[in-house]
């Protein structure tokens, strides 16, 4: 998905009322820079007026003192006067006659700054103020000063020369301590502005000689004040404006960013993962911000990585369970087996695992991996390779858990241990060996009876103690009896007052469904546990595994059918021994069997069937250090053991021989069962070695 | 089974080998019915019966009957599987017994 599509949904996604930063900052922005800008400008065109007459004097006084510099005044040249003339040094600066009036350094000024200027000369000199009056139209009084050099333009642009100043202006100059004084005058029409500086004989500020003034029309000075203004404005107004547009610039791109930065994001909340890190050239807190979220990408990427392998490895772990089921349709007749493994989180640590060891035996298993999560899930994979490894190797069940503890001792580090329970059924006998590593105790339905629970005492838990030495035990199970396996997940569950499930409650709900199937048990069970818990979370895995034996399994090597005829004799008993003989059934055995086994074959013979002749069907399987022979006949139905035992206590003459065949078989024999179903007598001896 | 007889003065002395199963009880029936007439005193020798079963038994029990009636009958070297079968059957107290010490 590209990110304008991401952006554009969000746009869509947006509230109402959403306000971007960038409107915000800009909208905000604006009335700042509005208020800052009008604020700026009054107190600049404020302070402009104030500073205007300062302006004026300021330049005024800038133009003397240049003047004074062109005139070349310093330390060495100072003003003097003699002889009726004023010098700067040794330079005649004039001496109020046209001849003498040095002006080239007042040129140059004027012409340098537009400003006019000149020197005036204290005098007492009546005649030279009389002429001068010829010369200007203003009465002059004594003590006051004539102009002797300088430039001074008339009413047409004429040069001036030999004027006198104003008594009032002399007068307020030698008042003013300063010996600087500005006035406004009118001269010739113009308002001129004039700045005058007391020129003193050497400095000696006690006498002074003289004048030096300059002055520039009101009118020019206002138009050079206009224009230092407008610099002014304008350097102002250049200058907001780079501020506005760096600051413009910098907000843009704080914004471009930010934005960047939010479509990253809302890319990432659609689960979509983006290739390309997002590159920001700023090394700011927003250069961390997009650091982070790369950095956020790459381990949400490596979240997602881990939860698709984990999904992976549950269903690894799934598939490694058994999960098929009828799993044994070949053996259907003979038993059913149904087991479910509810993780209570995504991949748990039980397991149960079923296997046929070879056409008669069936390994069952079932485990707990102390702890949850990956770290069991991984024990456990583990655990039930090498349990079935060491199965199929030994077919012991102690033996198979004292190796497989042995390993994990040697192996393992991780401190997990397991709980197992391993049963190998023969389903020829019904002969269950098993061993227990600290595993709960499964509950067993035997013989009609009710559900009990195998207490054998179980051995240290698998990985927990290395050199542990499991214990087989057996049990003998027949067609109808059930075991249900389970771990402490069932027993254990918890419900809101935190009672357990508990073995009572498995116990009665087993009994009350004892015609269930395997699969309709598991799953009942499971409800009713849910019943049990309501709401409260299941906190641990929940496992079980229902094994039915329904039927012996009948070998062909260990069956054969006989004619009930007495001539088969010699093939009956050849096949009972040789079948004893690879039992390794031992010689006093073999013959009590074979004595039993011909009492009863021809007890068939001779009064099962009458006249017509047909089969029996005899077979061997070994029992728990023992045997057990079958003899299956669809004859009258007839129970050799209800007959009465004879009575072995007679003389000779009085002894009748009828009966004494049942009689040795029932005394040799440690078993003797019979039973009539599905049109059969089924009788069976069992002999203990 | 194998029988093997000496029979003279009235005294028939008959070893058993193998097996006196149903099989071959006849065959035993058989050949003391042909000698009850012309004997006073039975002399059986189990010492290499390996075997016996009830059919056995009825031969050995009608044997005992015919022979309490005009001598005796002695069985010799029961082996011990063919004596726990007596035992059980209660035969040996019936029969006389005459084992090697």
């Amino acid at each position: 998905m590209s990110t304008e599509k991401t952006a554009d949904r969000n746009k869509d996604k947006r509230k109402k009322g959403f306000i971007s930063i960038g409107r915000k900052v800009g909208v905000s922005s604006l009335i700042c820079f509005i208020l800052l800008m009008s604020l700026s400008l009054w107190l600049l065109s404020d302070s402009m007026n104030k500073v205007e007459q300062k302006l004026i004097e300021n330049w005024l006084d800038t133009t003397i003192y240049l003047l004074r510099q062109e005139l070349g005044e310093s330390e060495e040249r100072q003003w003097s006067m003699h002889d009726g003339a004023l010098y700067l040094g040794d330079t005649l600066i004039g001496d109020g006659t046209k001849e003498h009036a040095n002006l080239d350094a007042f040129l140059r000024m004027e012409y340098a700054t537009g400003a006019l200027s000149y020197v005036l000369m204290r005098t007492n000199n009546d005649k030279e103020l009389q002429e001068l009056d010829a010369v200007g139209n203003k009465s002059y009084e004594q003590g006051h000063y004539i102009r002797i050099a300088g430039t001074t333009k008339g009413p047409n642009g004429e040069r001036l020369e030999g004027t006198y100043l104003d008594k009032v202006i002399a007068d307020g100059i030698e008042k003013d301590d300063d010996g600087v004084f500005i006035h406004l005058s009118n001269v010739y029409g113009r308002m001129i502005y004039c700045r005058y500086e007391m020129l003193y004989e050497k400095g000696d500020k006690s006498r002074p000689i003289g004048l030096i003034s300059n002055g520039m029309s009101e009118e020019e000075l206002m138009q050079l004040v206009k224009d230092q203004k407008k610099r002014g404005y304008a350097i102002f107004i250049v200058f907001l404006l780079v501020i506005s547009v760096g600051l413009g610039r910098f907000i843009f791109n704080i914004l471009r960013s930010i934005n960047k930065i939010r479509d990253r994001l809302c890319e990432i909340g659609t689960g979509e993962f983006p290739k390309e890190p997002l590159v920001l050239n700023s090394k700011d807190e927003i250069g961390e911000m997009a650091e982070s979220v790369n950095e956020m990408v790459k381990s949400l990427k490596e979240n997602q990585r881990i939860v698709a392998e984990l999904s992976l490895a549950t269903d690894i772990q799934r598939h490694m369970l058994p999960s098929e089921f009828p799993a044994f349709p070949e053996y259907s007749s003979e038993f059913d087996i149904y087991a479910m493994m509810n993780p209570a989180k995504e991949i748990g640590g039980d397991f149960y695992d079923f296997f046929m060891l070879d056409n008669k035996h069936i390994a069952l298993v079932i485990a707990d991996v102390a702890g949850k999560g990956v770290p069991a899930a991984l024990v456990m994979m583990i655990a039930k390779i090498m349990i079935k490894n060491q199965t199929l190797l030994s077919m012991q069940p102690d033996d198979v858990l004292t190796i497989v503890n042995q390993m994990f001792c040697e192996d393992s580090q991780s401190g997990l241990f397991v709980t197992v329970w391993l049963g190998i059924f023969n389903i020829e006998t019904g002969l269950l060996t098993f061993a227990n590593a600290g595993h709960n105790p499964p509950a067993i339905k035997l013989s009609g009876e009710d559900f009990s629970f195998l207490r054998n005492k179980p051995n240290l838990v698998l990985a927990g103690m290395e050199g542990t030495r499991y214990h087989k035990n057996e049990i003998i199970m027949h067609p109808g009896d059930r075991l249900l396996l389970y771990t402490d997940g069932v027993t254990e569950a918890t419900n809101e007052v935190t009672e357990l499930y508990g073995e009572a409650r498995l116990k009665s709900y087993l009994d009350i469904h004892a015609a269930d199937s395997a699969t309709e048990l598991i799953h009942g069970i499971r409800t009713d546990i849910d019943r049990f818990t309501h709401e409260t979370e299941q906190f641990d895995d929940i496992t079980m595994l229902v094994f039915d034996y329904k039927k012996r399994l009948e070998s062909n090597a260990a069956e054969q059918k006989f004619k009930a005829n007495t001539e088969e004799l010699p093939q009956v008993t050849e096949f009972i021994e040789s079948e004893l003989n690879k039992l390794n059934c031992p010689v006093h055995a073999l013959m009590q069997i074979s004595v039993a086994a011909e009492e009863i074959f021809v007890n068939i013979a001779k009064y099962a069937y009458g006249e017509t002749s047909s089969g029996v069907a005899i077979s061997i399987f070994p029992e728990k250090e023992g045997v057990s022979v079958c003899f299956k006949d669809r004859g009258l139905p007839f129970d050799p053991l209800a007959q009465k035992d004879p009575d072995i206590t007679l003389a000779a003459e009085s002894r009748q021989i009828g009966g004494l065949g049942i009689f040795i078989v029932k005394k040799t024999m440690d078993k003797v069962d019979y039973k009539y179903t599905n049109s059969q007598n089924i009788l069976t001896i069992t002999k203990f070695f | 089974m194998e029988i093997t007889k000496k029979q003279e003065n009235g005294t028939l002395e008959i070893a058993l080998s193998g097996r006196l199963d149903t099989t071959t009880a006849p065959l035993l029936e058989a050949e003391l019915n042909g000698a009850y007439t012309e004997i006073t005193n039975l002399v059986i020798d189990l010492s290499k019966l390996a075997y016996i079963s009830s059919a056995g038994l009825r031969i050995l029990l009608a044997a005992q009957k015919q022979m309490s009636k005009k001598g005796k009958m002695v069985i010799r070297n029961v082996g011990t599987n063919v004596k726990e079968v007596f035992d059980i059957t209660g035969f040996s107290d019936i029969l006389t017994i005459e084992q090697p010490l």
